[in-house]
């Protein structure tokens, strides 16, 4: 069955983020409130880092290197965002990111909100394939890569969806890589949370159509979760599609559940 | 009364002192008395081990012929018993918890751990639990049967979000299971923690022959089972412990 590899440290699991750092993430991310995307985005991956660590660091023997962890900025420039100590490096394990936060105060932080230059999306979903084939090569038994890519626009330079097509077909002995996509928006209306077809998408949006035919569906354990909370379908995507706080908050909660260690899931 | 403790740490551990199962049994067999325990520390959570190691420890605080550390349905005396557990964890914890800041927030966090407890009294075995940490009551004969299965008594109950004993005391606190059993002389107490607890009750579906395996392994058959049944994938790669009381036979 796929999906089903247990991670431990015998076969670590691969999380990487992709993260619009574009001009229009410094603008609001609700109509009236003074966030701008670009802080919302990295206060959700900053916490969920937060959780990431702490669940690896349990039991009686420090933190366990369960996972190896990216964040991949577009926007200016594709590539890495962490800082620091880590500056520069694509993808770390989950001890190096534990122990280098570019602060612990007053919470840990990793992603620093950035606003600046257009929507080089393919060159991250580029770079990601180049990442993740590499990692699913030396990682063949382990759950596989998750991919989530975040933006509150298209790509401004080229079609993504042959690159996303290529990123999806890598795969290890547990299954397919996980490309899942979510838009946030300051557009009014309720997010789409983990649609299973096209018809529940807006009407005539031809960029919600692409992000989702970009977007792998999700697997049993994430679909039972999606299925529970947000009533999602049998053939559930991991797509959100016009995603408040909120809506990107429970959607990375789910889109990163994977079966960890001994019984848990972080 | 005859008794037998089987450990088999999951396969990435780095020594056998890490893992986060302990367990025990006493024995008076004079009064036909005994005490068994088996607790199984959350892997997410902040030294479980050692709040497993204590959750045993306490158990077996008091002298045998003095009553049990807690008794049976009477919560004043479980949450007594539950409060000095946790109080003891916080006390061991702090001293040994390093100063990260990821090793502070798990120790504000607090531990948990699932356990399953029995007290033999004569012909009669309190049991006790919370989460999914089993106790099976096994009848020896032509062909061994489980009498009982407790508190799980199927392999589909088990799930990755038991409810757990927890160390925080600012959370409500998980009221244990309780029931009891009626002895026969020879009937054998067995504590399992999860993952060979969901493994036993899933084989025996098919071949019932698993509860004289209970019954009659050895130190090396447990460990060829754990290995055989993890390399399948019919038992989970955790953390495993058994312990094994065989009831007095000259009542």
């Amino acid at each position: 069955m796929a999906y089903a590899r247990r991670i431990d440290r015998a076969n670590p699991g691969c999380i990487l983020f992709l993260v619009d750092q574009s001009g229009s993430m410094g603008f609001e991310m609700v109509h009236g409130s003074a966030t701008p995307k670009s802080v919302a985005v990295a206060d959700q991956i900053n916490q969920l880092l937060t959780e990431f660590v702490l669940a690896c660091t349990g039991g009686d023997e420090g933190i366990r290197y369960y996972f190896d962890i990216g964040l991949i900025g577009y926007g200016e420039r594709v590539g890495s965002a962490l800082e620091g100590a880590l500056a520069n490096r694509d993808l770390v394990s989950i001890v190096e990111l534990a122990d280098n936060p570019i602060t612990t105060t007053p919470t840990p932080l990793w992603l620093r909100p950035v606003g600046s230059g257009g929507t080089p999306m393919r060159g991250a979903i580029d770079l990601a394939g180049q990442l993740m084939a590499d990692w699913a090569n030396r990682h063949p038994d382990s759950f596989p890569p998750i991919v989530i890519n975040i933006s509150d626009g298209a790509a401004n330079d080229g079609d993504p969806r042959d690159l996303a097509a290529r990123l999806q077909s890598l795969k290890t002995l547990d299954g397919e890589l996980l490309f899942f996509n979510v838009n946030i928006s300051a557009r009014p209306g309720s997010p789409l949370l983990f649609p299973s077809s096209y018809e529940q998408l807006p009407i005539n949006d031809d960029y919600a159509a692409m992000l989702f035919e970009m977007s792998s569906r999700l697997t049993p354990d994430q679909l039972k979760e999606a299925s529970r909370l947000h009533g999602a379908g049998a053939d559930a995507r991991g797509f959100a599609f016009n995603s408040d706080i909120v809506a990107l908050r429970q959607f990375l909660r789910i889109g990163t559940m994977v079966t960890q260690g001994d019984e848990h899931t972080v | 009364m005859d008794t037998a403790l089987f450990i088999a740490p999951k396969t990435d551990r780095t020594s056998l002192l890490s893992a986060e199962d302990r367990g025990g049994v006493c024995v008076d067999p004079k009064r036909g008395r005994a005490r068994l325990v088996v607790a199984d520390g959350a892997g997410t959570s902040h030294r479980s081990g050692l709040l497993a190691e204590l959750i045993v420890a306490s158990f077996f605080a008091e002298p045998i012929d003095a009553p049990p550390p807690v008794s049976a349905g009477d919560n004043a005396s479980y949450y007594r018993w539950h409060r000095r557990i946790s109080e003891q964890w916080t006390e061991l914890a702090q001293v040994e918890t390093g100063t990260e800041w990821y090793q502070q927030q798990n120790l504000g966090r607090g531990s948990a751990a699932a356990f399953a407890a029995a007290i033999v009294e004569a012909d009669r075995c309190w049991c006790l639990a919370v989460g999914d940490c089993c106790l099976f009551q096994v009848r020896p004969g032509a062909n061994h049967a489980c009498v009982a299965s407790f508190p799980m008594s199927s392999w589909a109950a088990f799930n990755t979000t038991p409810e757990l004993f927890q160390t925080d005391l600012d959370r409500p606190v998980i009221w244990p299971r309780w029931t009891h059993l009626d002895l026969e002389p020879g009937d054998v107490i067995v504590g399992a923690s999860d993952g060979i607890a969901e493994w036993v009750l899933a084989a025996a579906v098919q071949n019932p022959e698993v509860w004289r395996l209970l019954v009659e392994m050895s130190a090396a058959d447990f460990q060829d089972v754990v290995a055989k049944e993890r390399e399948a994938g019919t038992m989970v790669d955790d953390d495993t412990i058994v312990v094994r009381l065989v009831t007095g036979t000259g009542r």
